[in-house]
This record gives structure tokens, C-alpha cells and sequence, in this order.
């Protein structure tokens, strides 16, 4: 079976859903929110691979590596995502390394991991978005970049969404 | 005329985007300037802070392709209600990424328009500035940064005259393969003084 964690912004009672799903899916509720990263660079530079701050973010960082799959569910904000599950992944940085690349005439991060999960994004309340959903196809294709993904998959969803739209 | 200069950088003290709004500072003679610290007040603050100003101009580094949390977290909250305190105010953009190429700011770029739109403000301008590592250590308008001297030369002028202009991405006058060894030599002596051996910082 393969593994997969799931970081999202859902209300509580979809969260429950989505724990009791499988022991192979682990799930991180992006609220309340984790501390914001403060832009130190203790992840690289003090104790790599780890966020210097002591709260439940350093716990996603450290379940990315295992895992097949990462899935992200987030309310669509300003063609990305929301400021929770935002915060998360600011925190996550020290998942990969200080140094740079040249990738397709860009410059990006050295990856720590040889393999890296495959990223899925849900965005929901995108109705009558379009343009913001055009925004949020990039982001997701930067973030998979940058996190050395090799495949990112995204969907939209027009109103709220429901967990059997996750867990296909 | 009143301008808010919001840095938006999550570090306290000084940044590369607190510099970047004190080159501007420098640009807007004549003016009242507000400033706002993002990363040490709540969205409440902001919109009492923003009152009345005819230009917010927003400052900060890119976090993971986009805006960092604490930015985002004070817009989500006060896109609603921020025409009703500043309502002839165009926003303003500079974003700078520690990668050397400016273009990388675009997205984070648009997405700032995206909250300008939602929120019924007038979009001004905005600029992605790559190699931000070197917006401490050379100075603004000079050598490699001659050419941002000149675009923000350029944003003060727009934003004095309130005109909107197209957006703008730049990079360093200086070669990508030097940054790039500048900043990996940068990144082990930190890591050295931190009493870090060089193969402790690939370790997981």
C-alpha cells in the first residue's frame, strides 16, 4: 500500500473522516495554525533538516520524506493557498537544501532525497475564479519543482468538497 | 500625498525588504510615509494603518513560490474592509527571492493582484528582484544593483504621479555562476560559525 499524507484546511468533521480513512494515510490538519516560519534559517544553516521552532510544524516536515504521496487540500486564496496550510509549508523548508541547481535555465534548491512524493493539490471554493485558477496550475507546478516532485496532479472543486473526492 | 511602506518580512529587524523600502523611502520626497511592520502586528493594525493612504506599497521575500503566511494571514482577513480605509489607494509590489532570477516572483506577483482585485483596490505595479542575498551587501543603484536603482527610480515616480504601470522582474548585473558560489560559501560559513561541520549540513 502505498503511503500518503494529507495536509489540508478542513472543517473538524471531515478531518475525523479523513483520519479513520487507512493506517497507510497520515493526516495533518492545518489548523490551528503552526507558528509562522521567522526567516532564520536555523532549518539549514543551525539544525539542518529540522525547523529551530518547537511546535507540531516539524512533525509535517519530517513525515515528507516517507512518504509515496503528499496530498493538499486547501481553500483557494488569492490563486494559491490558504494562509494555514501556507504556514505549513513555510515551515517545510529544511526538507530540502541551502544550496542551488540550475533546473530548465532556472535556479532552484538542492533536494536532500534522492525520490521525492508525488504532490496532489485540491482547491476548493474555486467558483467563478478562473483567472486565480490559472495561478494556482502554476503554483503547483513551481511547488512540485522546487520540492523535486516528479508529478503534480491538481484538481478544483467549485463549492466546499467532500472527503470521497479525496480518497479516490 | 500618504504612502504605506509595509514590510511584509517575516524576519524582525532588519531585511532585504525593509532595505528595499528605505531605498524607495529615500525616492518619495514631499510625502507622508506610513510604516508597517508586518511580521510584529495583526491585520486590525494594518487597516487602521492604511487609513487614508493614496498608495500601499508592499515588500517581501518569496516564501515557497508565493506570499509568506504572515502577509497572507493579514490580507485574507482584511481584503473585505480595506477599500472602506483607503479607497483611492493603487497597491504596489516589491518581491525579492533568494534565487538569482527575478522572473521567479511572477507567480507571488499575481497573486497579489488576485487580493487587489478581491479586495477593489486599484492595481500600480509590480517587481520581482532576483538575488536577493545581495540586497544587504551592495548598495542600491550601484554595480550589480544599478539596474534596480533605476526601476525603483521609476516606481517612486509612478507612485507619486499614481500611475499604473506593467510589471517588472530584474536580475542582479552580475554573473549567476558568482552568486551561486557566493551563496553556497555563504550558507557553510554560517553553518561553521554555528560549530556545524560541512557534511552536517547535507545530513538527514
Amino acid at each position: 500500500m502505498e503511503k500518503r499524507l494529507i495536509l489540508h484546511d478542513l472543517p473538524s468533521q471531515m478531518a475525523e473522516k479523513l483520519c479513520a480513512h487507512d493506517k497507510d494515510t497520515a493526516v495533518f490538519c492545518a489548523h490551528p495554525a503552526v507558528r509562522h516560519c521567522v526567516g532564520c534559517f536555523g532549518c539549514w544553516i543551525k539544525t539542518p533538516g529540522k525547523c529551530v521552532i518547537a511546535d507540531r510544524a516539524r512533525e509535517f516536515c519530517d513525515m515528507l520524506p516517507q512518504q509515496d504521496e503528499v496530498i493538499i487540500i486547501s481553500k483557494l486564496t488569492f490563486g494559491g493557498l490558504s494562509p494555514d496550510v501556507k504556514a505549513v509549508l513555510d515551515r517545510s523548508i529544511g526538507y530540502m537544501l541551502p544550496f542551488f541547481r540550475i533546473i530548465k535555465g532556472e535556479m532552484h534548491h538542492v533536494q536532500s532525497f534522492t525520490s521525492s512524493p508525488v504532490f496532489i493539490y485540491h482547491f476548493y471554493q474555486a467558483a467563478g475564479k478562473p483567472a486565480q485558477k490559472e495561478t494556482a496550475q502554476k503554483l503547483a507546478a513551481a511547488n512540485a519543482l522546487n520540492f523535486g516532485s516528479p508529478i503534480v496532479n491538481m484538481y478544483f472543486h467549485e463549492d466546499d468538497m467532500s472527503v470521497s473526492e479525496v480518497l479516490l | 500625498m500618504k504612502i504605506a511602506l509595509i514590510n511584509a518580512s517575516p524576519k524582525r529587524g532588519d531585511s532585504a525588504s525593509k532595505t528595499i523600502l528605505q531605498a524607495l523611502e529615500k525616492r518619495l520626497p514631499d510625502t507622508e510615509i506610513i510604516w508597517f511592520d508586518s511580521a510584529s502586528k495583526d491585520a486590525e493594525e494594518l487597516l487602521c494603518a492604511v487609513g487614508g493612504c493614496n498608495a500601499l506599497v508592499f515588500a517581501f521575500p518569496l516564501y515557497v513560490d508565493g506570499i509568506p503566511a504572515n502577509l497572507l494571514r493579514q490580507l485574507d482577513q482584511v481584503y473585505p474592509s480595506v477599500v472602506q480605509a483607503a479607497q483611492e489607494a493603487k497597491v504596489y509590489v516589491l518581491i525579492n527571492n533568494g534565487f538569482y532570477d527575478g522572473c521567479q516572483n511572477a507567480l507571488a506577483l499575481e497573486m497579489m493582484q488576485h487580493f487587489t482585485q478581491e479586495a477593489g483596490l486599484t492595481w500600480g505595479q509590480g517587481i520581482g528582484i532576483g538575488a536577493g542575498g545581495m540586497l544587504q551587501s551592495a548598495p542600491i543603484g550601484k554595480g550589480p544593483l544599478a539596474r534596480l536603482g533605476k526601476t525603483i527610480d521609476v516606481l517612486a515616480d509612478n507612485i507619486l504621479q499614481r500611475r499604473s504601470a506593467g510589471n517588472v522582474t530584474i536580475d542582479p548585473q552580475f554573473p549567476r555562476f558568482l552568486y551561486m558560489q557566493a551563496a553556497h560559501m555563504g550558507w557553510r560559513f554560517q553553518a561553521k560559525r554555528n560549530g556545524l561541520k560541512k557534511s552536517e549540513l547535507y545530513k538527514r
